[in-house]
């Protein structure tokens, strides 16, 4: 602590920058040092007790599922896993979360995300939008066509297509939350369905035009 | 060999029952739908004659009115809500103890019911008279309120999470339609708009899917042939009525291909002609009660059975017949049978004219006005000579004979008597119709002669002058 001081101190009085990097770095050191100590992990990240799967395996496809998310603080990973299924098969078969897992996986859902996952751990903004990418195709900015989906850019997507507010990847959202974010993919679908009918509409007309 | 003989007396049993349990909601569907109709289903008419259709609108016409008439003040009855279309998965139960079902087209929905909807999933209901609401998915909404209040409409919807689409009609009755959400409370003159309540922006407004809503309700309607429309008959005047203008309003127009329009003119003539029309306004539509479900049709039939058994009772005096409060009012004043007399005495001067032998002729400007006001509320187009003459015939009997002098209540009941039956004959049966052919006369008589509690205006004392000296003075004093 004395050390700490003293370089604070001498921080202040130093003007050069090699000076100031070094004496940075001591106290970053003994912060990280200091929190490992006491137990705190600064990347962990909000637990429920069981996810709402693990506490009513019946509710698998039932209203009371997103009757019990919507009294959720915080939405896990197995539950938004569940959802996002849901939204884009209709039907989640996976028995337990790590199928769920695999599931999202093949899906390419989990591209940028630490594996494996926490079934209770509170999902992160940053998976759940690269899912929402992948489901409704979005393909993004430069950034993010060179470098495909990442939970950063994908976020930033999000947000500028007024999916998402302004959030960061790595926030969690709460289970009302996650489930405007369910409506707002589900409005996003059915936007995209209607261009598509209107393709067709207008790419029949032309073929109709044609032919006259 | 006694057992198969027991097993095939019970299947046979069985079979009874289900067929009793399939016909006879069937045939009570049938019955409570056509009732209204069934002269016109036993006359056999061409179909596709201008004058069957016309029927057929007028039948129509006088069952949506029933379901829109405004009830007795201070009385009050709730309205359910009907599913007219589900898509995907979508529950509803009556209260907050009771049990989730699945919602079914058709399926009646009381006060107090609680909607919710699963994933990629609608559910449309008709609540109440007067408006539609499409639940979007995901969505949980309630029905707290569906009241009808005398000739007000009073529906809440309460919209927890998702979004609900709504477009309110208006069917002659006074709306007061709200929308409730977690965060505030909006109302609903007479118009569509979307609602949506999400943790990220709470409450917002957005248009409503009108076409979607259009559509879904055309179809219902349509599902359920019973009266046979065409696009002409609708459009003429003479049926203007706001229950079948809702209904119109609900239709997507009518198709602007030619082609279909030139199979509906060469089908002119033939008996499917109107059926195989795919203009759904030209389609065949049935409406059936209040477009309720046979619960409600029932229960609306019931209530105007027994209005009309209330009606059979002949009324014991002319005065207390509604509408006519205000002269029976003016008796309770001082010299209360004299001032009715007095009234009576100037209606009758007043409607005499020029054409009598009168020292202060009247301008007849109460029949002007009683027949200004029944064209104003009741697009009457007829005329009302013939109530005139009759009350200046029995105004000239009762000079002559002299024998009830001065005028008094007497005269004035008898007055009120002929109004009375004017009105009774002109709008026969239809009870809204006759009572507010009664205000329009009292409303006459009061605008006239500017009838208050104080008195008349110069041109009432003016026509009393009539009378004999002295007699008028007796109450001015």
């Amino acid at each position: 602590m004395h050390l700490m001081i003293t370089g604070i101190l001498s921080m202040e009085q130093s003007a050069m920058p090699s000076d100031r990097c070094s004496i940075m770095f001591v106290v970053a050191v003994l912060l990280s040092s200091l929190l490992l100590n006491t137990g705190c992990d600064l990347f962990q990240r909000t637990r429920v007790d069981e996810s709402i799967l693990e506490t009513h395996p019946g509710f698998m496809d039932d209203f009371d599922f997103w009757d019990a998310l919507a009294d959720q603080p915080v939405v896990s990973n197995d539950d938004a896993l569940h959802s996002l299924i849901l939204i884009q098969d209709g039907t989640d078969a996976s028995f337990n979360f790590q199928a769920r897992m695999a599931l999202a996986a093949q899906k390419g859902w989990l591209i940028g995300t630490p594996t494996p996952l926490q079934a209770n751990e509170s999902a992160t903004v940053g998976l759940l939008s690269v899912a929402a990418c992948e489901i409704l195709g979005i393909k993004g900015g430069l950034t993010m066509r060179l470098m495909g989906p990442s939970p950063r850019y994908c976020t930033r997507e999000l947000s500028s297509m007024g999916m998402l507010p302004g959030l960061t990847p790595n926030e969690a959202l709460t289970g009302l939350e996650f489930i405007a974010f369910v409506g707002n993919i589900e409005q996003r679908m059915q936007l995209q369905e209607a261009w598509i009918d209107l393709e067709e509409i207008k790419a029949g007309k032309n073929v109709q035009g044609d032919d006259q | 060999m006694n057992n198969s003989r027991t097993s095939h007396l019970t299947l046979h049993i069985l079979g009874c029952l289900a067929c009793t349990m399939m016909v006879v909601p069937l045939m009570a569907q049938e019955s409570g739908v056509a009732s209204s109709d069934e002269k016109a289903s036993t006359t056999q008419v061409p179909m596709s004659t201008f004058e069957f259709v016309q029927q057929k609108l007028d039948d129509l016409e006088t069952t949506a009115l029933k379901a829109v008439k405004p009830l007795p003040e201070g009385e009050s009855r709730n309205l359910i809500a009907i599913v007219m279309q589900r898509s995907g998965k979508a529950q509803w139960r009556a209260n907050e103890n009771g049990t989730w079902q699945s919602a079914q087209v058709d399926d009646s929905l009381p006060t107090g019911a609680m909607i919710r909807t699963g994933l990629k999933s609608s559910l449309t209901l008709r609540v109440g008279l007067n408006s539609s609401i499409l639940i979007d998915s995901n969505a949980r909404v309630s029905l707290p309120q569906i009241i009808q209040d005398g000739d007000l409409l009073q529906t809440a919807v309460k919209v927890e999470r998702g979004r609900a689409d709504v477009k309110v009609n208006h069917v002659g009755l006074t709306n007061d339609f709200s929308v409730v959400t977690p965060t505030g409370a909006l109302a609903v003159k007479g118009t569509g708009f979307a609602c949506r309540h999400d943790a990220f922006n709470g409450t917002s407004i957005v248009g409503a899917k009108t076409n979607t809503m259009n559509a879904i309700e055309v179809h219902y309607y349509a599902s359920k042939l019973a009266y046979y429309l065409s696009g002409g008959a609708i459009s003429n005047n003479k049926n203007e009525n706001p229950t079948l203008a809702a209904l119109i309003e609900a239709a997507p127009p009518p198709s602007a291909n030619k082609a279909e329009q030139q199979d509906a003119a060469d089908q002119e003539g033939s008996a499917g002609g109107a059926v195989t029309n795919t203009d759904p306004i030209s389609q065949t539509v049935r409406v059936d009660l209040a477009i309720q479900s046979q619960a409600q049709a029932e229960a609306i039939i019931e209530e105007l059975e027994e209005e009309y058994d209330e009606i059979a009772v002949p009324p014991t005096d002319v005065l207390l017949l509604p509408g006519f409060e205000f002269f029976n009012d003016i008796g309770n004043l001082e010299y209360g049978s004299l001032i009715q007399g007095a009234v009576a005495a100037a209606i009758y001067f007043d409607m005499v004219g020029q054409n009598g032998n009168l020292q202060h002729p009247g301008l007849q400007l109460i029949q002007g006005e009683f027949h200004s006001l029944l064209m104003q509320r009741l697009n009457y187009n007829g005329n009302t000579t013939a109530m005139v003459n009759e009350i200046i015939a029995y105004g000239n009997n009762e000079e002559q004979q002299e024998n009830d002098y001065p005028p008094n209540v007497t005269h004035l009941r008898a007055i009120l008597t002929i109004v009375d039956t004017f009105c009774r004959n002109t709008y026969a049966g239809d009870q809204v119709k006759i009572q507010i052919c009664r205000e329009c006369f009292t409303d006459a008589v009061v605008n006239s002669l500017s009838l208050t509690d104080q008195g008349g205006n110069s041109y009432f004392e003016y026509l009393l002058e009539n009378l004999e000296d002295g007699w008028y003075e007796e109450i001015d004093q």
